[in-house]
């Protein structure tokens, strides 16, 4: 236990003196701004004619209410969040390539393994942050705006649907940390994040989006009427199964592979 | 019994190339191993392998007696390591990156960081962040986190890289004392014969993968050639004296001439006789030694008698 425990320390010192972790608090932080934004121009008819196509655009989105509100930000987080969480685990795993550093924790009291786990912790721990920070700022600009029908079943509702989705999309960091240890770095396992994104659209075109791992965590946040758009008891299995392979990739490939 | 790193023909292969072939080596206890080769001799490639990092293609090695594995972790408690440049996390200060090794290694004494930024002369660079670090102090922070835990075996691969003739003179100073006094044994890697001659007590020479030659430091001022370099008024007439007296006189490209027998090298005053005595009287003889990189340039077959 006091391996991990220590390995879970270096890590969090690792990310709290980066900037990259404010950097993403930020970002998580403007996506419930800009869908508070939409939402406040939706609810000022005025201000949408000002504004020409930005105020069309915002009227288009949805109902002008709670229920609408939570919808977006689902919707918001189905898409940022994969990047987002990908990036994050990313940077983790593939910055001790792009700064050197992986030499230096071949050869510890340490194990490998354990590294690699107190890493996958660390990646969970900052983007259950980052969700955190678009939940309460979404919650909050949501209050100040003074959004309509405010319904305390509709919030418990969201607030499962949201954390359940933001949980499924971290099982989703097992591929992406084997890809930056694989290719030694951040740009690849990013570009495969960005190209799962649009695989997971066109497959959710074709209706094989519950089979999809990374389109489910989206289905799961959205829509739910219409068919090939529901997630099966197989999507959870698929997503597990997907983690599982992913990090045990990882293992194998921080134990075995050889490190330059 | 006595020996603590052992390769048994280590090998390792990159696509076509022959990276490190059949290396067995055996370090000593307390002994300043000195691992010698020209930049992709193959000695980063052997250290790695020493460390765990890179798997070999055949044979394996040990330290302790242990075979080393990546997964056996007990072994690198009492290594400390050094491989080429040393970075360092860059949004860490220099005292936090020492700290996380600290933990990493499970030092309970928390003034040891302290104590090893003061060794290294980083005392006052203790607050700056890695990335703002010269080269030099780069190295040392490297060193700093090779050392922090006192290990008894240290692996170092070119440590003096970046540093100043001031910083390879405390480093060489601070391996002697670890040899010497602690006895630690010391595998260190360079691509200069100069400067690792001055603390090794044995040197192995690499060269295109293959452990061509392993000699004691005390060997090596023998091995090392000698020539007597003799100058006169008329060259030409003394290069015939010289011949017709036996003496083996080879051509240079300066105007000297140069003598390698071993009778004219130990005794060059019956040269300065001879010459005196035939009427071409030298107005220079001197014998002269052939430096180490001359000799290890030698070795490897890149200058001298195997061009």
């Amino acid at each position: 236990m006091k391996y991990i425990i220590v390995a879970i320390w270096a890590e969090f010192l690792k990310v709290r003196s980066s900037k990259v972790f404010y950097l993403t608090v930020l970002i998580f932080a403007v996506i419930p701004l800009m869908t508070g934004l939409m939402m406040y121009i939706s609810q000022n008819p005025d201000i949408a004619a000002k504004l020409g196509i930005v105020g069309t655009k915002a009227k288009l989105f949805s109902e002008n209410n709670w229920s609408g509100y939570f919808s977006l930000l689902s919707q918001s987080m189905a898409s940022v969040g994969l990047i987002g969480f990908g990036f994050v685990t990313s940077w983790i795993f593939g910055r001790e390539h792009s700064d050197r550093t992986m030499k230096d924790i071949l050869a510890l009291p340490v194990s490998r393994s354990v590294i690699v786990l107190a890493k996958l912790f660390i990646s969970f721990a900052w983007c259950m942050f980052l969700a955190l920070v678009t939940y309460a700022v979404g919650m909050l600009l949501g209050k100040l705006i003074g959004i309509p029908d405010w319904s305390f079943s509709l919030f418990i509702k969201f607030s499962h649907l949201f954390f359940c989705a933001s949980l499924l999309t971290l099982l989703l960091n097992s591929p992406v940390a084997f890809l930056a240890g694989y290719s030694r770095g951040i740009i690849a396992p990013l570009g495969f994040v960005i190209f799962t994104l649009i695989l997971a659209n066109f497959v959710g075109v074709l209706g094989l989006g519950p089979y999809f791992p990374w389109a489910i965590p989206g289905l799961f946040s959205v829509a739910k009427e219409s068919a090939g758009m529901q997630i099966v008891p197989a999507s959870y299995i698929i997503l597990l199964s997907t983690f599982i392979l992913g990090y045990w990739a990882t293992l194998r490939w921080w134990q075995h592979a050889d490190h330059h | 019994m006595n020996d603590v790193i052992t390769t048994e023909k280590l090998s390792k292969r990159y696509k076509d190339v022959l990276a490190v072939s059949e290396i067995s080596l055996n370090v000593r206890k307390g002994e300043i191993y000195g691992f010698l080769g020209l930049n992709g001799a193959g000695k980063t490639t052997t250290i790695r392998m020493l460390l765990g990092m890179i798997n070999p293609i055949c044979g394996s090695s040990f330290i302790n007696g242990q075979k080393v594995h990546p997964n056996n972790t007990s072994l690198w408690k009492e290594i400390g390591y050094l491989v080429e440049i040393p970075y360092s996390y860059p949004d860490l200060t220099v005292k936090e990156n020492l700290e996380i090794i600290r933990r990493l290694r499970f030092i309970s004494d928390k003034t040891v960081v302290s104590s090893i930024i003061d060794r290294l002369k980083l005392t006052q660079y203790a607050n700056r962040k890695a990335k703002n670090l010269s080269l030099g102090n780069a190295q040392r922070l490297g060193l700093a986190k090779a050392l922090i835990h006192n290990p008894n075996i240290l692996i170092l691969d070119e440590p003096t890289n970046g540093l100043d003739p001031a910083g390879i003179y405390e480093i060489r100073e601070l391996l002697n004392d670890l040899a010497k006094n602690q006895g630690v044994t010391i595998f260190i890697s360079s691509h200069i014969l100069g400067e690792i001659s001055r603390f090794s007590t044995r040197i192995g020479i690499i060269h295109d993968g293959v452990l061509i030659q392993e000699i004691d430091t005390l060997q090596l001022e023998e091995l090392c050639q000698k020539r007597l370099i003799v100058n006169t008024k008329d060259n030409i007439t003394a290069k015939k004296i010289l011949t017709e007296n036996g003496f083996s006189v080879k051509d240079t490209s300066s105007e000297f001439i140069e003598i390698t027998d071993n009778s004219a090298i130990n005794q060059p005053e019956n040269i300065a006789s001879l010459l005196v005595n035939k009427g071409s009287p030298p107005s220079l003889l001197n014998v002269v030694e052939e430096d180490l990189e001359s000799y290890f340039l030698r070795t490897i077959g890149m200058k001298g008698d195997r061009l």
